[in-house]
C-alpha cells in the first residue's frame, strides 16, 4: 500500500504537470472554441495536484520515516536533507497556484483580457515547470533510498 | 480598451495578491521552523506533524486573505499582478532552496 501510494503520487504529480501544459497551449492558441476546454483543464489540473498532495502528504507523514533513515545513513544523504526538505516546502505552492489557476481560467474573459491569459500563462507555466522538478526531485529520493539500501 | 480589458476581476486580483504574500511568507516560515524548535514544536503539538500544520496554516492564510482583498473592490494595474506573482514563486521557492544550500555547506 504505501508503495502504491508513492507511485500514484508520482504519477498523479506527472499527470498534473501535463494538464497545465495543456492549459498553457489552449490559452496560446486561444479561440470561442476552446475556452470551455481551458476550464475543464485548469479543474482537472486542480484535482491532480490535490491527489497529489493528499496522497503523497499521507505516505509523507505515515511512511517516509523508514526511508529517511536508511538515506541518511546510506551514500546519498543529500537526497534527503536537500532534495527532500526543498521539495515538501516548495510543493505548497504548486498546491496555491494550482488552487488559483482556475479562478483565474473562470472568472475572466481570456479572450477579450490580455492581462488574463498572462496571468493564466504565468501560473500555469510554473506549475508545469515546479511539478516537473518534484518529479526530478522525487525520483533523486528513489535513488537515496536504494543508495542506502544498497550499502 | 473596456473595464473587462483592462482590469482582473476581483477575485483573481484578491487572490493574486494573497498568493504573492503565502508564497514569500512559505519560505520565511520555512527557514524560521527549520531553524528554531518553537513554531515546529508548536505546529507538531497542534497538528500531529509541523508539515501538516504548515500546510493548514498556509491554506487558511491564503483564503482568508483571497476573500478579504477579494471584497477591498479597488481595481489595480493588471499588468504589474502577472510580474509580481512570478517574482513572490521565485522568491519564495528560492528562499527554501538557498537555506538547504546553505544549511548543507554549512554556512547555516
Amino acid at each position: 500500500m504505501p508503495q502504491l501510494a508513492v507511485l500514484t503520487h508520482a504519477s498523479l504529480g506527472g499527470f498534473s504537470a501535463l494538464a497545465a501544459l495543456w492549459v498553457f497551449v489552449e490559452v496560446l492558441n486561444i479561440n470561442e472554441s476552446n475556452t470551455g476546454r481551458i476550464g475543464y483543464a485548469a479543474i482537472i489540473t486542480l484535482v491532480l495536484v490535490w491527489g497529489a498532495y493528499l496522497i503523497g502528504g499521507w505516505f509523507y507523514v505515515t511512511h517516509y520515516g523508514a526511508d529517511k533513515a536508511i538515506i541518511k545513513a546510506g551514500h546519498w544523504p543529500w537526497a534527503h536533507d536537500f532534495f527532500m526538505e526543498v521539495k515538501e516546502h516548495v510543493f505548497f505552492l504548486i498546491l496555491l497556484l494550482a488552487t488559483f489557476l482556475p479562478i483565474v481560467v473562470k472568472r475572466n474573459n481570456l479572450i477579450l483580457n490580455r492581462h488574463a491569459r498572462n496571468l493564466t500563462l504565468a501560473v500555469s507555466g510554473m506549475i508545469v515547470l515546479l511539478a516537473l522538478t518534484m518529479e526530478g526531485a522525487g525520483a533523486i529520493i528513489s535513488m537515496g533510498v536504494k543508495q542506502g539500501l544498497l550499502k | 480598451m473596456t473595464e473587462q480589458e483592462q482590469y482582473l476581476d476581483n477575485y483573481t486580483q484578491g487572490f493574486a495578491y494573497s498568493f504573492i504574500i503565502v508564497s514569500i511568507f512559505n519560505g520565511v516560515l520555512t527557514i524560521i521552523k527549520e531553524s528554531t524548535s518553537g513554531i515546529h514544536d508548536v505546529l507538531t503539538s497542534v497538528f500531529g506533524h509541523h508539515w501538516i500544520g504548515q500546510g493548514v496554516v498556509l491554506l487558511v492564510i491564503f483564503f482568508a486573505l483571497g476573500f478579504l482583498f477579494s471584497r477591498l473592490g479597488d481595481q489595480h494595474d493588471a499588468r504589474k499582478i502577472t510580474p509580481w506573482v512570478i517574482g513572490a514563486t521565485i522568491l519564495g521557492a528560492g528562499l527554501i532552496v538557498l537555506f538547504y544550500v546553505f544549511k548543507i555547506i554549512g554556512i547555516l
